[in-house]
């Protein structure tokens, strides 16, 4: 008889991709809001990757988001892999959360938030 | 009277159609003479196929859901094709990316005559276009991790899991891909 997975494993998955994205989203309202300090680190993050100096930075971006994806990810595992959870509550909870994401991030709404002008990134 | 054609054949040919016409769309860009044609075209191909196959990859989810023999196995081998051309999209996507901000390059352009097509468009096209490889690999390896059990036992609420984080995968990529060639539209890089 094999061996059954516990349903813990994909809460963390869930919560991973949240976090990440959240990331990723969070360091771009930062690099608009305080940009002397955010691009300073952004671009030394994103400055191992070819063409950074090009990409500007959203390299930085990219890997903070990819980063605090996969740390979390392996930690979340670990903490959660022993325990059941009900599949129907996350669904829900991440589905709402990934859409209103998804709503935040676009600058028309995160304008309106903060009240910035449209010639802002 | 037995159909002639069965209605397995007439779907796979006007795939294959579809797919053509699809395809033919960034590799027209041949004819353009912009400093970043190769690279454009490498985006527009890669992006176009990622978009198709992740059509594909969506049909997928039905048997699974049904609980079918063999539907784990073929959706994780797509789904590790559609995660691999996401990835490469978004290589290609960075690489222009660099022409897209270069002096009296596209971003400029848009910013001196129409700024909110750089806001509404590029700037949310650029982020939601990186919400498919979290959700993918997850889903990849939710599928990795419980096929077995998917297998044995159809009653399990963790098909319904894959199926919507493949789902949200498919919107963000369409988000990406349509935003993109709305832009192309206006101002090619």
């Amino acid at each position: 008889m094999m061996k059954q997975r516990k349903t813990g494993e994909i809460l963390a998955v869930f919560i991973s991709i949240f976090l990440g994205l959240s990331t990723l989203i969070t360091s771009h309202i930062w690099s608009i809001t305080n940009p002397t300090t955010a691009n300073y680190f952004l671009l030394k993050v994103g400055s191992w990757l070819p063409g950074w100096w090009g990409i500007g930075t959203y390299a930085g971006k990219e890997m903070v988001g990819f980063i605090v994806w996969i740390v979390s990810w392996i930690i979340f595992h670990f903490i959660f892999k022993n325990i059941q959870i009900s599949l129907v509550k996350w669904i829900s909870i991440f589905v709402f959360s990934m859409f209103a994401l998804m709503i935040l991030i676009w600058p028309p709404i995160y304008h309106a938030i903060w009240g910035w002008l449209p010639t802002k990134p | 009277m037995k159909p002639i054609f069965s209605a397995r054949d007439l779907a796979v040919t006007q795939a294959c159609v579809a797919a053509l016409l699809f395809i033919l769309m960034p590799i027209l860009h041949l004819i353009d003479n912009s400093q970043y044609k190769w690279l454009s075209m490498f985006h527009g191909i890669g992006a176009t196929l990622t978009v198709l196959l992740s059509c594909y990859m969506l049909h997928l989810i039905y048997p699974l859901l049904r609980g079918k023999v063999g539907a784990v196995k073929r959706l994780k081998l797509i789904l590790l094709l559609v995660n691999i051309l996401t990835l490469a999209s978004i290589v290609t996507a960075n690489w222009l990316y660099i022409g897209y901000r270069a002096p009296d390059g596209a971003r400029q352009w848009f910013i001196y005559h129409h700024p909110s097509i750089h806001l509404i468009l590029m700037e949310y096209k650029e982020f939601v276009a990186l919400f498919p490889v979290p959700l993918g690999i997850g889903a990849l390896w939710i599928l990795h991790r419980f096929g077995k059990e998917m297998e044995q036992s159809s009653n399990t609420g963790i098909s319904s899991v894959v199926a919507i984080l493949l789902t949200l995968m498919w919107i963000c990529l369409m988000i990406g891909f349509v935003f993109g060639l709305a832009m192309v539209k206006i101002k090619g890089v």
